[in-house]
């Protein structure tokens, strides 16, 4: 549509803002609950895993091996990836909504802020989507309740600090909802299930808290800030010692 | 009478004025690509001041000679800061989603994410960020967006900048004949302690097909997966 300006562009704006504003109001998503803003994870709420998980052997060996200092992907301020940045207690939640689609974010302390983007009734997940550290999600409404369902997570991930992996047939099934809390206000309220036969028996359940939270703001990122001075410093210390030795002395 | 018609006239008014203003709000929400022969570029001599190009001497003397593959930042994975993340063309592209409360601006390349206030004006105590703190107000078909509080940049960067630094943007949306829809952002930087006078650029960027997404770009992956490829005990799975 060309914009010719005047009277007719206005009164067709204002038609079609009226039809949209009408729409949304008989659409389901009009019903839907509003997530929008800024959540904090409550971590004293934050369920453990069962002491026993029923993990897979080859999932038992990982974790007795497992080395944060060289098999952290954080550690080396890659993402948490989904669903280790649902699961983790550190960061703020910003969520953003539209009738068409959720869009996530987390902005950990790691190189880039993590975006989860979820469209809602847009059919199937498709059947084996490129690997990413967040996945591919599909989202509907089940009344209140926003059912989100990811797969196509990095094999390569973890879930936590204790190193617990998943394969890449990781299926993630989250339903949000909203509580009141009579001392903590909102709540947002996101029951998670882990689906992994490669990696566990059966499915994981973990639910997690976020506190509403409008002021909290996520602050820059320093991970490669640091790693980066540390390469510029270490490469500037190897030449300050290259030319403090004589080439003779340089075997 | 004479009162009723009076009411239903001021009704109808605010009733013409609030449809108008809601007119005249653009819908900026889609994928956008930079335009590179569309776009402005960076004036080759920028207006510094004798202050900050004596001090861009002096930090050239201290550190030169630079070497661009190891002391770049960017290709280190430090991020951009604004206004150069809207004045850099590259084949990126980013999102913008709207909401009557907030604009959001995914960038593909680095992953960051700007976000602009419609309706708060709270500056609040916040520190300086790469993006800094933006607060949009309409002037007719245009959105303006003012930023402030935006990470300042050392002398010898190739874009510095003091804290006080502007940065001042007009976004409008229109439709083009050679590359259809197009979002239009005129950026004008104002920091008297770097530049003597503002400087202008007029940005532009197209509409993405359908179907286009904004990408995962993760920088610093490379490192990781040839990390990960040289130890199988790093992927239980292979």
């Amino acid at each position: 549509m060309k914009f010719a300006g005047g009277l007719g562009t206005v009164a067709a704006l204002a038609l079609h803002l009226a039809t949209v504003q009408v729409a949304h109001a008989a659409s389901p998503a009009a019903a839907a609950t509003d997530f929008s803003g800024t959540w904090l994870p409550d971590a004293r709420r934050a369920e453990p895993w069962p002491s026993s998980l029923p993990l897979t052997a080859t999932t038992r060996r990982f974790m007795e091996r497992f080395d944060a200092a060289q098999s952290d992907p954080t550690t080396f301020c890659m993402p948490f990836g989904t669903p280790r940045n649902m699961l983790q207690t550190g960061y703020p939640l910003e969520i953003v909504q539209t009738p068409e689609r959720v869009v996530m974010v987390i902005q950990p302390n790691l190189a880039n802020a993590e975006v989860r983007r979820i469209p809602l009734n847009a059919g199937p997940l498709p059947e084996s989507p490129e690997p990413s550290w967040f996945g591919t999600s599909r989202g509907h409404w089940e009344g209140a309740t926003l059912v989100i369902e990811t797969i196509g997570m990095r094999d390569d991930a973890i879930l936590g600090d204790d190193g617990l992996p998943h394969s890449g047939q990781l299926r993630v099934v989250e339903r949000l909802h909203l509580e009141r809390d009579p001392e903590r206000g909102k709540v947002l309220v996101d029951d998670i299930e882990l689906h992994d036969p490669q990696a566990w028996q059966g499915t994981l359940k973990t639910r997690r808290y976020f506190s509403w939270a409008p002021d909290a703001r996520p602050r820059d990122p320093t991970c490669v800030d640091a790693l980066w001075t540390e390469k510029l410093w270490s490469e500037r210390l190897r030449e300050h010692a290259r030319q403090a030795v004589p080439a003779e002395a340089t075997p | 009478m004479r009162w009723s018609l009076l009411v239903l006239f001021t009704l109808a008014t605010a009733a013409q004025s609030g449809v108008a203003a809601e007119a005249a709000k653009q819908d900026f929400s889609g994928v956008w690509f930079p335009d590179a022969k569309a776009s402005g570029r960076w004036p080759t001599e920028r207006p510094f001041t004798p202050a900050m190009l004596a001090a861009r001497a002096q930090w050239n003397k201290e550190h030169t000679p630079i070497d661009l593959t190891r002391d770049d930042e960017n290709l280190s994975c430090i991020p951009y800061t604004l206004p150069y993340v809207m004045t850099t063309i590259t084949q990126y592209p980013f999102e913008i989603v709207a909401t009557p409360q907030r604009i959001h601006l995914f960038t593909e390349v680095f992953g960051q994410v700007r976000r602009i206030d419609l309706q708060s004006r709270e500056h609040g105590d916040q520190l300086p960020s790469r993006m800094g703190q933006s607060h949009a107000r309409w002037e007719g078909t245009e959105l303006v967006v003012e930023t402030t509080r935006i990470l300042p940049l050392h002398a010898g960067h190739r874009y510095p900048s003091s804290p006080a630094q502007r940065v001042v943007e007009r976004f409008s949306v229109g439709d083009d004949a050679r590359s259809g829809r197009q979002l239009k952002v005129e950026v004008t930087v104002h920091d008297p302690p770097v530049y003597t006078e503002p400087v202008v650029m007029r940005m532009v960027y197209t509409a993405a097909p359908p179907g286009i997404e904004v990408g995962e770009y993760i920088c610093g992956q490379d490192l990781w997966d040839q990390r990960r490829d040289g130890s199988s005990s790093r992927i239980p799975w292979r």
